[in-house]
């Protein structure tokens, strides 16, 4: 039996998976590639927001007008799982760079080509609707990470409550292919 | 908006109109259905 009710669709997150990648900083694919290894995802959210400025006058006390400026992307991720060996995450937000070789220590984080880089990230939300027919995929785009927190309480698993910040985003609808196991963009 | 009450004998309905919406937030947690919470303004309100 089918969950859709008039078209609209109810997406459970277990169904659902999140990637993130290193986002190029040279505006190649060269450096741009690398999956950050994450795992043990706990929930993902991602807010496109503008800054709205309003006009009131005096002759009404109702909204004359409004306008947008100013997107940003809202990202927030708790993963409890990561690669230690890769750690992208870590080494993008204090060594400005992904360089797998370079170790996280003072003179690396004080390295002039690099103190002041941001690093940045692009990390893509896979929703499926519960019936499997649809899916939504929504990518944030150069997300950057002020900080890496970490979190070590008593009787509970280490994980990572990353908060950050995208510059734009992307969606796109698939629907499921009637004579294969594939998606096909709408 | 509409609002019946229990009786069944009056309907009240609100309209925000002009509403605008500033975010539209995804959140995927873990074990539960996608939602999205959604705060708007509205320029006025109508009561019928």
């Amino acid at each position: 039996m089918a969950d859709t009710y008039e078209g609209r669709s109810a997406f459970f997150a277990n169904y659902g998976s999140m990637t993130m990648t290193v986002a190029s900083y040279t505006g190649t694919t060269a450096n741009g590639t690398a999956t950050v290894e994450v795992a043990a995802l706990k929930g993902i959210s991602i807010t496109p927001k503008f800054e709205h400025v309003t006009l009131y006058g005096m002759e009404r006390v109702t909204r004359a007008a409004v306008a947008k400026h100013s997107l940003n992307v809202d990202v927030s991720v708790e993963v409890a799982m990561w690669n230690p060996d890769s750690d992208h995450i870590l080494k993008g937000v204090l060594l400005g760079r992904y360089d797998p070789a370079s170790a996280v220590n003072k003179t690396n984080i004080n390295e002039a080509r690099w103190k002041n880089k941001v690093a940045r990230f692009n990390i893509s939300m896979e929703m499926i609707e519960t019936d499997a027919l649809r899916k939504v995929v929504l990518v944030a785009s150069d997300v950057y990470f002020e900080s890496v927190p970490y979190e070590m309480k008593e009787n509970e698993f280490i994980s990572r409550n990353l908060s950050g910040t995208g510059k734009s985003v992307y969606v796109t609808t698939y629907k499921r292919a009637t004579t294969q196991d594939s998606w096909m963009k709408i | 908006m509409a609002m019946l009450d229990t009786d069944g004998e009056k309907t009240v309905t609100l309209r925000a109109e002009d509403v605008y919406f500033e975010s539209v937030p995804y959140e995927m947690k873990e074990n539960e259905f996608i939602s999205r919470n959604l705060t708007g303004t509205g320029a006025s309100v109508s009561v019928t």
